[in-house]
């Protein structure tokens, strides 16, 4: 069981780290339009790249999806422990594409 | 052969309305939905035989597109197929999915489609059910068409269309958009399922819904809980269906998405990019357009005008106006064919590659610094192939003071006819650095955007909303080379077509005015010097405006009122008058250029360059046209449109005058 401290702003998790979206902070729509592209609460995520705005490319799902500084930093996650790494991360990042 | 004919009559132009042959009346209603870049677009056109504008960005699908799709069914011959707008969910976020939402759901039962289509992508399964969740709450016919399987495939993701169909309850099909296999098999599973009664509703799971304290919350508490539902019925036929294996991760295209949205790399492989676009359409296109221009002005001319003169026509008012109106006219805009051609390819090269999206995310911050999301620079970057289309696009846009302040600021990107007269000012004027006098002009072009954008927040929008940028990138892919000659083409004949008619229209005004004298003793009708004639008396009129600008020539300020009506216009008038003026000159190509430099040193009073640079930044900055006038005024009403047309010409003068009155101190 990870404790408080692991909690953090996907804009604050390092990069190419697995980690597990907790808390979704965000108003109503963009909320909703995040859990539509698979951002919701338990999905297994990871920050790939910064962009120019501050915000990063997130991989979720196979897919790639670039959030502003704002919107990934109401992104709550708990960074995975190595384990978990290891059985998910196929699974984000999808491959060659 | 209905293919064919479908494809000539079904495909809506930049200009009017999705149009589109329709089915025989009482054929069934199929409408086809799904998320953005699902490749929708792409079976619509691969089931109708219609060609329409695709693109590889989210929300491209604007327009409703229709068609007729012969299933080659003995009891369902055809279907009338609808393109909805793409939409992640039934909850709209855009007047593009409130489109959709009400074409499916919002109507009563009877006058709903008697069946929907649900496009959904193979490799992003989870995502694309989503709606199929929604749709199957109503009573709808549904089928999934499912596309994407090589992708998917490529990431060891496999999708058993059976499995999934039988968990959905709603038959799947596989599907090829691209390369148009799977029509037949789809047309059958449709066929079949339009004789089926309507199936029974998804059942909506139990919620209860406490009594009283706090009603908003309680709705917003039983939404949030209704889509946990949906996400898990998802997530259950998500694993009933497909099968993951382990692949070998390649990430290059996360090494390139790392490089082009980059804080430092991103804006400048943006730039490159748009340096490298206008370079090929000046350089490149160059020999091409001379060519063309050769062969109108000469064999073209003279052929009619023998022609003209064997049935006894020659030095008549017809012969002026086949000659220095329809052919003059006509053929210099088809000389630009190239040009646009070139412009048209390129555009389509970045869309599907992929590029253009991360564009989006390296202009956010930036398009947020003037109150607009990222999602904004859709329209502007459209803007510059064409203004008329992209004020379409503002639609995209949620937020109604976005989209208004999107569709203010697309006039001030430079459309690709306006590149054909600094073409022709850059080589004339500056013929050395043509190249970059035009790349200076889209750098300027930018500034201006940014610059009204920042006033319109300080004065009229102080509170715009930020939106949030969530943006799905699509996967970066090889262009396809049918598909982007498709696309090119259909712009291209848009271009002509709607550019076409307008110069014809513009032709026929000028050269009756020309044509007309402007008093009693200037001569008679199809017979009077061109300083004596309506025209002229009308461009004199308006002229000095210009004079602090150095362009105060009546033959400059006539071509910038017919620039009003369509910049293509711009040239095709001067031709006109310098010919009128000058009968030689149509017959020796180049003319043009030297007897516009000619006029400019004339009214400038020796500083030619300084007054060319003004005449371009007054060109980039007015109103584009009237067919960019007449889509303002659908997307954003009259009095938006007007206040825009206020504001260009106001700007457009100011900085025209700034810059010769500044220049020719200096030069
Ligand atoms: N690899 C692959 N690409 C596809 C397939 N179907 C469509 N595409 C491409 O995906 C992109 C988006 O397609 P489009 O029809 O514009 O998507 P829409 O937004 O759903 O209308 C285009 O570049 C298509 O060429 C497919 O089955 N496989």
């Amino acid at each position: 069981m990870p404790s408080l401290e692991d909690r953090v702003p996907l804009g604050s998790a390092p990069l190419r780290a697995p980690a597990r979206v907790v808390e979704v902070v965000a108003a109503a729509a963009p909320r909703r339009r995040l859990a539509e592209l698979g951002l919701r609460p338990g999905a297994v995520v990871q920050a790939r790249s910064r962009t120019s705005g501050g915000g990063r490319v997130v991989a979720v799902d196979g897919s790639r999806i670039a959030l502003d500084r704002a919107t990934v930093s109401g992104l709550i996650v708990e960074l995975a422990d190595a384990e978990l790494a290891d059985v998910e991360l196929t699974d984000v990042e999808g491959s060659a594409r | 052969m209905t293919d064919q004919l479908a494809a000539r009559t079904a495909v809506p132009s930049c200009h009017s309305d999705a149009g589109g042959r329709s089915a025989a009346p009482g054929a069934p209603v199929v409408a086809l939905a799904g998320s953005p870049n699902v490749g929708k677009s792409t079976l619509f056109n691969a089931l109708t035989g219609a060609r329409r504008q695709m693109g590889n960005w989210p929300g491209t699908s604007v327009e409703v597109g229709r068609g007729s799709w012969a299933l080659g069914d003995a009891r369902v011959p055809e279907v009338a197929l609808i393109d909805l707008p793409g939409a992640y969910s039934l909850d709209p976020a855009s007047p593009d999915e409130e489109l959709t939402r009400d074409l499916l759901i919002g109507a009563p039962p009877d006058e709903r489609p008697d069946l929907v289509i649900v496009t959904v992508d193979a490799a992003h399964l989870a995502r694309s059910l989503y709606l199929v969740a929604q749709v199957r709450e109503h009573a709808l016919r549904v089928v999934v068409a499912l596309t994407m399987a090589d992708i998917a495939a490529r990431r060891g993701i496999h999708v058993d269309a059976h499995a999934l169909g039988a968990h959905l309850g709603a038959p799947a099909v596989d599907v090829d958009p691209r390369h148009r296999s799977g029509r037949a098999s789809l047309g059958e599973v449709v066929a079949e399922t339009l004789h089926q009664p309507v199936p029974v509703p998804r059942p909506l799971p139990e919620m209860d819904l406490g009594a009283d304290m706090g009603a908003d919350l309680d709705a917003l508490d039983a939404d949030l809980a209704l889509a946990d539902s949906r996400f898990a019925w998802v997530d259950e036929a998500v694993r009933a269906a497909s099968r993951t294996e382990a692949t070998g991760r390649s990430t290059w295209s996360d090494r390139i998405d790392a490089v082009v949205t980059s804080r430092l790399w991103g804006p400048l492989v943006f730039l490159g990019a748009m340096w490298l676009v206008f370079q090929v359409t000046t350089t490149v296109a160059a020999p091409l357009q001379d060519a063309l221009d050769t062969l109108f002005t000469g064999p073209v001319s003279e052929g009619a005008r023998r022609l003209l003169g064997l049935v006894g026509l020659g030095g008549t008012p017809v012969e002026g106006f086949v000659v220095n109106g329809l052919i003059a006219g006509v053929g210099m805009l088809l000389t630009f064919a190239p040009l646009m051609a070139l412009m048209f390819l390129l555009l389509a090269l970045l869309e599907d590659s992929g590029y253009l999206a991360r564009a989006a995310v390296v202009t956010d911050r930036l398009m947020r610094s003037i109150g607009l999301p990222g999602r904004a620079f859709l329209p502007l970057v459209v803007g510059f192939g064409c203004n008329v289309p992209a004020i379409s696009a503002t639609r995209t846009l949620p937020n109604a003071r976005h989209r208004i302040m999107t569709a203010l600021l697309v006039p001030l990107t430079s459309c690709s006819a306006r590149l054909t007269v600094y073409v022709l000012m850059a080589t004339t004027f500056f013929p050395r650095q043509a190249g970059t006098v035009v790349f200076l002009m889209y750098v300027l072009s930018i500034a201006l955007v940014i610059l009204l954008g920042l006033a319109l927040r300080a004065t009229l929008w102080r509170r715009v909303g930020d939106e949030p940028l969530i943006l799905d990138l699509p996967p970066y892919q090889r262009p396809h080379l049918r598909l982007m000659a498709d696309q090119t083409w259909v712009r291209l004949r848009t271009f002509l077509q709607t550019a076409g008619g307008i110069i014809v229209a513009t032709v026929t005004i000028v050269w009756l005015l020309q044509a007309t004298p402007a008093g009693p003793g200037h001569g008679s009708f199809g017979d009077v010097p061109a300083e004596d004639s309506a025209y002229a008396a009308t461009a004199m009129a308006v002229a000095p405006v210009f004079e602090p600008a150095g362009f105060g020539e009546w033959r400059t300020s006539s071509a910038l009122v017919v620039g009003f009506v369509a910049k293509e216009a711009v040239i095709s008038s001067w031709a006109q008058t310098f010919a009128v003026s000058e009968p030689s000159s149509s017959d020796q190509p180049g003319r043009l250029g030297e007897l516009v430099r000619a006029d400019f040193e004339r009214s400038s009073g020796g500083h030619g360059a300084v007054a060319a640079v003004a005449f371009m930044v007054f060109l980039l900055a007015y109103t584009p046209c009237v067919a960019t006038v007449a889509t303002q005024r659908r997307e954003i009403g009259l009095r938006w449109t007007l206040f825009g047309i206020a504001v260009q010409l106001a700007m457009a003068w100011t900085l025209a005058v700034l810059v010769f009155q500044v220049g020719r101190v200096f030069w």
